[in-house]
């Protein structure tokens, strides 16, 4: 009995720790987003914003190309969604359920690439996309977002987890393979394409260093690139307006896990009607 | 010529052969039923035809067309899986209509395709409902509907029974070969390890077992003359009864201290044999001539008992009437008789060699 206490005090007191660490940065954060400058960069800091400003919510929304980010960036998320969604289930699909010569060669090969730091490949990146003369150009974005091998390697197991004889069934009723994909494989992966589809947008949404590699017209900027852009200065950079401006930038994130949560927390739901 | 024609089919899995050199001729319009324990080979055989597998060596032929190359959707086969593999984002029936819609069916035809399946198979209630809201024995109809509705060469069952409860699929059984066998005339292949099963539905039956047909028969002939040990105990429930006999001379075996004398004449003089006699075909008796045995335990049937005695050629099992058992208890001695056939196997190679009739036989006790 005592020993029984003793574990749930630890567990408690373990849960409460963490609960701490990973909360405080984001209540410092909105805190600090209520404060000046000046107050908020004091050592020791201090915790109640004296006076309390709107200041840096409305500098945000001053800047006058704040509007063409959000729409960068959700063309950039949306067009990288969607191209993930059908390209990533298609490959798959293919590497799960169809037969063909070097099909796990192949996938093995795509796994590898998984390993590679971004960083090996970003200096052939920036070379190939000069070449296609699609430097400074927000396409260029979810070009190279065209399809992650995560979503790939997501999209082959889930498949591999439905029943096969679904697939099976649908050849003997005489479904070619696009039919089958499209009439019995996409609609059994709802649940997946959810999941893909908030992965990849929100990676879009909080994308930065991508960004400030390709693009250099600030009309051109996303979301994040653009924030460090207005608030940058020669000799620092101003980080209230920053942290508003995340604060506000985390809204659609924040909305999108309340909407989706049960596909999330799960990671992937498979929902067949198996009992 | 046989509608369906399997010529050496072979499939292997690594080093496993799981169908090895299969020879089998289907009729047109037969019931045959493939009868095997699991792992036998019964469910990739009816993959193969299905072309949901391609074999490494054989022919399969189906209506005089060798169908080894044609894509499984051009073979013009249905099949109906273990476990339906019922869509379930599509209702009763999108689920019936999937199989026309593929091949292009216009819809007014679609609809009274579909209205006629469903009226055959007692669905028609079900047809705007979804598939996880069906019982096991309603997803099974709309399993058979979808197959049936497209009017296919050749139907294949695998297994469709072995997920229902006993009662339904006792009525079940029945109710499916009455319609695809007696009402439909449709060329079918049933898939078990259910012996019964087996027994009650099949024109044929082909017993696997590791990969290798091993007999091919009515189910009289399966269940009357078994070519080995193997169909001889896997058909027939409880198991066949063996023990080690010895034919003394041309006419005479002795079991234990029993010893059989008959007019045929027995091959493998003075060589060991073993000795099949179905549970069936045994009573037991106080004084007399018999097995010696020591009762063991019973298994109550209700209106039948099954006894376990134990003898010394190892454990025998029979089944009688309760009316003829009323004063037996355990552990008393007693004396067990064959009344009906005796077959007996090679003790090597474990085939047939002999089926002795009841009226070919005398029994006697060695002194």
């Amino acid at each position: 009995m005592r020993k029984r206490v003793y574990y749930e005090l630890i567990a408690f007191s373990a849960g409460v720790f963490f609960f701490v660490v990973y909360t405080i940065p984001f209540l410092r954060s909105l805190i600090v987003s209520f404060m000046t400058w000046e107050q908020a960069s004091r050592i020791p800091p201090e915790w109640l914003p004296n006076p309390f400003i709107l200041e840096n919510y409305l500098r945000l929304f001053r800047i006058e190309l704040f509007p063409r980010w959000v729409l960068n960036t959700l063309l950039y998320g949306g067009l990288v969604s969607i191209s993930n969604v059908l390209l990533g289930l298609m490959a798959g699909y293919s590497f799960a359920l169809l037969k063909y010569p070097g099909r796990d060669l192949l996938f093995n090969a795509l796994l590898a690439l998984i390993m590679l730091p971004m960083f090996v490949t970003m200096v052939p990146l920036y070379v190939i996309l000069t070449q296609l003369n699609l430097l400074d150009n927000i396409i260029a974005l979810p070009i190279l977002g065209l399809v992650n091998v995560n979503t790939v390697f997501m999209a082959r197991q889930y498949f591999l987890s439905l029943p096969r004889e679904f697939f099976e069934a649908a050849k003997l009723d005489g479904a070619s393979h696009l039919r089958t994909f499209v009439e019995i494989a996409l609609p059994l992966a709802k649940p997946l394409i959810i999941t893909i589809t908030v992965y990849q947008f929100l990676g879009a949404w909080n994308s930065f260093f991508l960004p400030v590699i390709v693009l250099k017209s600030p009309e051109n900027f996303v979301y994040a690139q653009g924030l460090n852009y207005a608030f940058s200065r020669v000799w620092y950079v101003e980080y209230t307006p920053i942290i508003a401006g995340t604060l506000v930038g985390s809204i659609p994130t924040l909305l999108f896990f309340i909407v989706f949560r049960k596909f999330l927390i799960g990671g992937i739901v498979i929902r067949t009607y198996r009992r | 010529m046989s509608f369906l024609r399997l010529v050496n089919v072979t499939k292997k899995f690594k080093d496993l052969r799981a169908v090895d050199r299969i020879n089998l001729s289907v009729e047109k319009g037969e019931f045959l039923v493939v009868l095997g324990p699991s792992g036998s080979g019964k469910s990739t055989l009816l993959r193969l035809i299905a072309g949901l597998e391609d074999p490494d060596e054989g022919d399969i032929i189906l209506d005089g067309v060798r169908i080894n190359d044609i894509d499984p959707k051009d073979r013009d086969i249905a099949m109906v899986f273990q476990s339906y593999a019922i869509y379930p984002h599509m209702t009763v029936h999108g689920n019936i209509e999937f199989p026309l819609r593929m091949r292009g069916v216009p819809k007014n035809e679609r609809d009274r395709k579909v209205r006629e399946a469903a009226e055959l198979l007692g669905i028609k209630h079900l047809l705007e409902k979804k598939a996880w809201q069906l019982s096991g024995g309603e997803q099974q109809r709309v399993a058979l509907a979808r197959a049936l509705v497209r009017n296919p060469k050749l139907f294949l069952l695998d297994e469709p029974l072995s997920n229902l409860d006993a009662k339904l699929r006792i009525r079940l059984r029945f109710e499916l070969r009455k319609l695809l066998h007696d009402e439909l005339r449709i060329t079918t292949i049933h898939v078990t390890h259910d012996q019964v099963e087996a027994m009650t539905m099949a024109d044929r039956i082909a017993v696997m077992n590791q990969g290798a047909v091993v007999q091919v028969g009515t189910p009289s002939e399966i269940f009357n003359k078994p070519r080995n040990l193997f169909v001889a105990t896997f058909v027939g429930a409880p198991s066949m009864n063996l023990l080690r006999a010895r034919v003394i001379n041309g006419h005479t075996l002795s079991v234990g201290d029993l010893v059989i004398r008959t007019e045929k004449i027995l091959r493998l003089e003075n060589k060991e044999v073993i000795l099949g006699i179905r549970p069936q075909h045994l009573t037991i008796e106080k004084t007399g001539i018999g097995i010696k045995c020591r009762v063991g335990s019973f298994e109550n049937l209700g209106e039948e008992v099954i006894l376990h005695l134990e003898t010394t050629e190892g454990e025998i099992q029979v089944v009688m009437s309760w009316r003829n058992l009323q004063d037996i208890t355990l552990g008393q001695e007693l004396l067990s008789k064959p009344i009906d056939k005796l077959y007996i196997f090679n003790e090597e190679n474990k085939e047939l060699l002999d089926v002795i009739e009841p009226n070919e036989y005398i029994l006697s006790i060695k002194h």
